[in-house]
């Protein structure tokens, strides 16, 4: 069994609520050390503006880094959840926007002079909302089962559901051959 | 219990023991996630892409101009105070030098009068003592309150202020005196030097003229005769029919016509 560690590090032990913030760690270190994630967990979850989201998100961890309390692996979740509150409110003024539009545009994943493995971006647009929530928060963002499903308010019986579909989904996509 | 045999026959609802709970489909293998190992790790490789240099030095540059260092609430506080302060003190000191408009220095009179700041009224009252004894009067309501017994204490001048009272104590009495500058025929005059707007080309209302002057014979007639004006409007209709076309070229010519 061949697993990465985030996936076979599935415990997630809560933080100890008077734990110091690591010293040194400053704004531009998080982001130096998350932006690179976090960015391509807004591009792959289908952020319009994903560079402006990513502004946003840290400008929020910016302002309450003071505050936080926790070891390394809190200040993922942390700074992942916030990207995740982030990426909902940019999905629902985007659909309060279509309707008052009444445009249907195509939603624009990853701009296309910036493509990364385009394939795999068009077998997650293919993909159902949920199933491409949980898989790209699971994969691309590389959060845990219990952290996925505590950020999306579901049982980890229906992430692991949600996840194993995704997956499948994205292998027939992918090549409908060899499936 | 859960399973419980029936109350009235003794027979248990179903045979045998209950079985086994029922697998849901939420409950998988995590481990056929192995399955697809090309796929998941496609989706790491995609999230551990470094982002590009141009995008991080525009977000790094945002955050250091978002992460200046704001006013605290204690600052924010003290400066809204002093900033209300020194409007006060400024209201009050330009209403003490009494240069403020009428009615906001008759406001500021009044309202700090009430706690014990003298500043000067933005009006000068009517307070001649032949006329109104028993004065100064703060206004005409002043006045009238303290003369409950004089039915003519509402037209009397005392109290008000001294624009809206003419010299000879009555307020816009004398509409006959040609230094009174609230007598309306003086309004009338300058209205009727304004005439009609430029864009009425004496379509607009009609000239009165002045009977001292007579005619000005260098004006046209303002008032069109009602032959005119009823084809004028069928000019600015479309030419469909050879009769209107007829009678507007004739009736057009009749308006030009001095």
């Amino acid at each position: 069994m061949n697993l990465a560690p985030a996936m076979t590090n599935e415990t997630v032990t809560p933080d100890p609520p008077s734990a110091p913030a690591a010293p040194g760690r400053g704004i531009e270190d998080v982001f130096r050390r998350y932006a690179a994630a976090v960015h391509n967990y807004l591009r792959a979850a289908g952020a319009t503006d994903s560079e402006d989201l990513l502004s946003d998100v840290f400008i929020d961890v910016m302002r309450g880094l003071e505050r936080f309390r926790g070891d390394e692996d809190a200040l993922r979740r942390w700074v992942f959840t916030i990207a995740h509150h982030r990426l909902v409110d940019e999905h629902r003024r985007r659909a309060r926007r279509r309707k008052l539009a009444r445009a249907q545009t195509q939603m624009r994943v990853v701009p296309p002079d910036e493509a990364i493995d385009p394939a795999l971006v068009s077998a997650l647009d293919a993909l159902t909302p949920d199933q491409r929530e949980v898989v790209v928060l699971r994969f691309v963002a590389d959060l845990s089962l219990e952290t996925v499903a505590e950020m999306t308010n579901r049982p980890e019986g229906a992430v692991k559901s949600l996840q194993h579909r995704a997956l499948r989904n994205l292998a027939f996509n992918l090549d409908p051959a060899g499936f | 219990m859960f399973w419980q045999a029936c109350t009235i026959c003794g027979h248990a609802p179903y045979p045998g023991r209950p079985p086994d709970r029922l697998p849901s489909m939420s409950e998988h293998d995590p481990e056929l996630d192995q399955h697809f190992p090309e796929i998941t790790r496609r989706l790491r490789a995609f999230g551990s892409a470094p982002v590009a240099s141009v995008v991080a030095d525009r977000t790094l540059a945002r955050l250091r101009a978002a992460g200046r260092p704001r006013l605290s609430g204690t600052r924010l506080k003290l400066l809204s105070a002093a900033a209300i302060a020194g409007f006060a003190a400024g209201g009050v000191g330009l209403a003490a030098a009494d240069v403020l408009p009428a009615p906001v220095q008759d406001v500021a009179h009044n309202a700090l009068d009430a706690v014990g700041v003298h500043v000067p009224p933005g009006h000068n009252r009517y307070n001649d003592p032949t006329v109104c004894p028993g004065g100064p009067y703060r206004n005409h309501g002043a006045y009238v309150r303290a003369h409950p017994n004089d039915p003519n204490a509402g037209a009397s001048p005392c109290g008000k202020p001294v624009q809206s009272v003419n010299p000879t104590g009555k307020p816009n009495a004398d509409k006959n005196d040609p230094t009174d500058k609230n007598d309306p025929a003086d309004k009338n005059d300058k209205n009727k030097a304004h005439g009609p707007p430029p864009w009425a080309h004496g379509h607009g209302k009609p000239d009165t003229q002045d009977p001292a002057t007579g005619p000005d014979p260098t004006t046209k007639p303002a008032k069109p005769s009602p032959a005119s004006t009823a084809p004028m409007t069928t000019t600015s209709r479309p030419p469909s029919t050879t009769t209107s076309s007829s009678s507007t070229s004739s009736t057009t010519s009749t308006t030009t016509r001095p």
